[in-house]
């Protein structure tokens, strides 16, 4: 990294902008390379984001010349970014975009590679600052890694900089992750350790630290004396298209509850951070999963409830049920719904139970928190009043990004009547502009070093360790998974978690 | 829906209307009021047009900024014939995606003789309260020296365009007093100094280069390829203050400074009459090395070039749309003070 300031930078949109570098891209054959990580790329160039000198280079097994990976990529940009692909831009950028072909059974390959990016650096004045991002299956993690160790590229040399995303999953259970952890630190540190859940590249997501810690309204409340529960709902109306093979060994709890629904978790839940760098940011949020009561093997019927969705209609249409779709076992007890009610043992949350629910082929799409405050202690307006319902802060993550707070007002005329009233603030309204994609966000943050909004290797193995009892207990159970049918809000045993302490689930 | 205000004016008078209005606009049987309607107020953005007679060259721009700052939009027209008049006007938008309106009010108040120095007692009790104040100023810099003191007094920021100015270097220097007279309670921008946001971002890009960052100190002449107007002096004034060069004197088309060596800035006129065209940067004893910077053809991009020795590197920086609704939008979006304007302008105002 350079020692100089640039006094020309200052007061300019980018305060900093990023080092010189090199993206180098696992996987570039992938959809993902394909659909967000080159569209997003290609976005911040656009916006006069990327640093003055960079260029990408994709690698995998696939042969490939330069100019046919660039116009590879000319198409995905075409379809997948906002911009489109102008002419002089993209030629811009596609001038700094190379390829190589890599296999970690093959040392060589690497060798090549490093070879090429050091060329690079001659012609392009990268200044041998990198950015490796796995975006490869993750049975391939390790021995990309091992091999990038092997050849000397983990290492940076004075005044650079080297750092590794790795794409979700991290692991598939606690067992896996730790290995996966081990792996990684044993090549590089981790503060060179970029674990992504691109969740915490939401507009909305990181709006929920900005709602909490820059007003200064809402902390008084923001605890057991008032708030009475919190639901949060990852809902999906589509079912597992043509990824059943993968949803199969993944499941509800796996690919949405272990990682982003409990990042989101940690946000409502943790005590305002010292600074707003990232290790006092992450240290907060891991204080709330260490926090979060241990649900033993013989709880896990109690505080969870699991689901597969059957036939049904959503949006009007008829679908299939989940062991109908392609790549799934008929009899499959792999779950597309999932609920828990979590506990936080600690002084602010005692006593409020945090509500996760995450499913396949719902009525709608929809991510939220629901935050639904105690009621009042005691009822002035019984009479002629309605029921009275409790103020709700509802933070909408997808779609209609916002914040709503739900309050009882008085309806015009000589009674007093009462009707419950939202004010709104939604950011499509409010600002009127387009917000960054989740992957541009955490692109540019890793390139310049800002890991806030990354899990780190504690917080991930904790999450696991949290929810091993669940997968343990579902693995082992012969009892037949509970259906729900497509286009509801999950099994009644999901009604049943919440309507046994008295509360009901919102119907977003 | 607008409604036009007859006989005397106030500011009662006025409110009235806007009430009448967003009742008219929420009921069912209107066309707008088929669909709910949400009112919207984010700021106050106060538009001064001395000496025009109507809204017409504003009203697109209002238009399109309401659509990301929902605002009460005061059109002020100081200088016109006429009595006192006003008149009062919805604009509308659906947000995307949405049933739902998005609208704003629009009041548009017209002045002449000596009802001008009345004009501030009327419009400044029409802001609507809690939000911040916005003013762009359209007019020049001594007309209505009075009211637009009043008006910048009350305004949290207040926007200029010196594109507009005829005499940059002693207009540049009165908005340098004016800025120094409200600097406390008043952000000073410019919407010409916005549209300098892409050639100081493309210069200050080069520099990120860490060869040529220890260059830094050796400039030795920077070219700027430009039409006549306010623009090549407020960059020379960025890059003279950023790099903290003594201004030394001027010769015809050129100002001399001095840091640790001599420096010099020759400006040389540009094939257009839209500003700057190119900046070229060259360095003490080192021939080989140059930096360029210059507009592309068809006017989309900045090409950047920078030769080291025998080694070229290009870029295409893209240019962000430079129209007036964009421009002033940012500057909407602006929560503070713009240092480096301020900056520049004190050191133009010390040249």
């Amino acid at each position: 990294m350079q020692t100089l300031e640039n006094p020309l930078r200052e007061g300019l949109r980018m305060s900093r902008n990023p080092d010189p570098c090199i993206v180098v891209i696992f996987g570039a054959s992938g959809d993902l390379t394909k659909r967000k990580l080159v569209p997003a790329l290609y976005n911040l160039s656009r916006e006069n984001l990327l640093p003055a000198s960079f260029s990408v280079v994709g690698t995998a097994r696939t042969e490939m010349t330069h100019d046919a990976f660039r116009s590879g990529m000319k198409e995905s940009v075409q379809e997948f970014s906002e911009a489109g692909g102008d002419a002089a831009g993209w030629d811009s950028f596609a001038a700094g975009m190379f390829y190589v072909a890599t296999d970690p059974s093959k040392p060589e390959t690497y060798d090549q590679m490093k070879v090429l990016l050091q060329q690079i650096d001659k012609d392009r004045g990268t200044a041998g600052n990198r950015l490796f991002y796995l975006s490869t299956p993750p049975n391939l993690y390790s021995e990309i890694i091992r091999m990038l160790g092997e050849k000397g590229m983990n290492r940076p040399a004075e005044g650079n900089w080297i750092r590794i995303i790795i794409e979700k999953p991290f692991g598939r259970d606690l067992e896996s992750a730790r290995y996966l952890n081990a792996e990684v630190l044993k090549v590089f540190h981790e503060d060179q350790v970029y674990r992504i859940d691109h969740y915490l590249g939401k507009e909305t997501v990181q709006n929920i630290m900005v709602l909490r810690f820059a007003n200064r309204i809402f902390e008084p409340l923001w605890n057991n004396r008032y708030i009475d529960h919190v639901q949060i709902t990852s809902a999906e109306s589509i079912g597992v298209e043509n990824r059943g093979g993968y949803y199969e060994q993944a499941g509800a709890l796996r690919d949405m509850i272990q990682n982003h629904m409990l990042q989101t978790l940690t946000l409502i839940a943790m005590e305002p951070p010292v600074a707003m760098d990232a290790n006092a940011v992450r240290d907060e949020k891991t204080k709330v999963i260490r926090a979060i009561r241990d649900i033993h093997l013989e709880d896990v019927p109690w505080y969870t409830v699991r689901g597969q969705y059957a036939a049904g209609s959503v949006g009007g249409k008829k679908v299939p049920g989940y062991r109908q779709e392609n790549g799934v076992n008929p009899q499959s007890k792999t779950e597309t719904f999932a609920a828990i009610k979590f506990s936080i043992d600690n002084w602010r949350w005692a006593d409020v139970p945090f509500y996760v629910r995450s499913g396949k082929r719902l009525p709608k799409r929809v991510t939220e928190v629901a935050i639904q405050f105690r009621r009042v202690p005691h009822l002035l307006f019984k009479k002629d009043t309605g029921p009275m319902e409790p103020n709700q802060l509802i933070v909408r993550i997808q779609p209609d990004e916002g914040v709503s707070l739900k309050f009882g007002s008085k309806l015009p005329g000589q009674a007093i009547q009462i009707r419950p009233v939202s004010m709104d603030f939604q950011y499509g309204t409010s600002f009127g502009k387009r917000s960054p994609e989740a992957y541009e966000r955490l692109l540019l943050d890793a390139l310049l070093g800002d890991s806030t909004l990354y899990a780190r290797g504690d917080q991930v193995e904790l999450s696991w360790e949290l929810v091993m009892p669940i997968l343990e207990y579902w693995r082992n159970s012969t009892d037949e998974i509970p259906q729900y049918e497509s286009g509801t809000w999950g099994p009644k045993e999901a009604e049943d978690l919440i309507e046994r302490d008295g509360r009901k689930w919102r119907k977003p | 829906m607008s409604a036009e205000l007859t006989g005397s004016v106030d500011v009662a008078k006025i409110e009235k209307e806007l009430r009448e209005l967003w009742k008219q606009m929420a009921h069912p049987t209107t066309s707008i009021g088929e669909n709910a309607v949400t009112r919207a107020c984010v700021l106050n953005l106060v538009i001064c047009s001395p000496g025009e007679t109507s809204d017409s060259s504003v009203s697109q721009v209002i238009g399109d900024v309401s659509v990301h700052h929902p605002a009460r939009t005061m059109v002020l027209l100081p200088g016109s014939e006429g009595p006192l008049s006003a008149w009062v006007t919805a604009q509308c938008h659906f947000a995307a995606g949405q049933r739902k309106q998005v609208c704003c009010e629009q009041i548009v108040v017209r002045a002449g003789g000596s009802e001008v120095k009345q004009l501030s007692s009327f419009v400044l009790p029409l802001l609507v309260p809690d939000v911040p104040v916005f003013l762009w100023w359209r007019g020049g810099l001594n007309q209505h020296v009075e009211f637009m003191r009043e008006l910048i007094d009350a305004s949290h920021r207040a926007i200029f365009d010196s594109q507009a100015f005829n005499d940059p270097w002693h207009d540049l220097k009165e908005l340098g007093n004016l800025l120094r007279l409200h600097r406390a309670d008043t952000a000073f921008s410019d919407l010409n100094w916005a549209r300098l946001s892409m050639w100081r971002a493309a210069i200050a890009e080069c520099f990120d280069i860490p060869e040529l960052l220890s260059w830094l100190p050796r400039i030795e002449k920077v070219v700027i390829e430009t039409s006549p107007g306010a623009q090549p002096l407020l960059l020379t004034a960025w890059l003279a203050s950023r790099l903290k060069w003594r201004y030394t004197g001027k010769a015809p088309d050129q100002l001399n400074f001095f840091s640790r060596q001599p420096a010099f800035v020759v400006m040389q006129p540009g094939q257009g009459d839209s500003g700057i065209e190119a900046v070229r940067f060259s360095f003490r004893s080192e021939p080989s090395v140059q930096v360029a910077i210059s507009k592309a053809a068809e006017g989309t991009h900045l090409r950047r070039v920078i030769t080291m020795g025998d080694k070229s590197m290009e870029r295409a920086l893209m240019i962000p749309s430079q129209g007036t609704s964009v421009l002033l939008s940012e500057q909407l979006d602006i929560p503070g003070r713009v240092p480096l304007y301020e900056e520049s302008l004190d050191y133009i105002s010390s040249l």
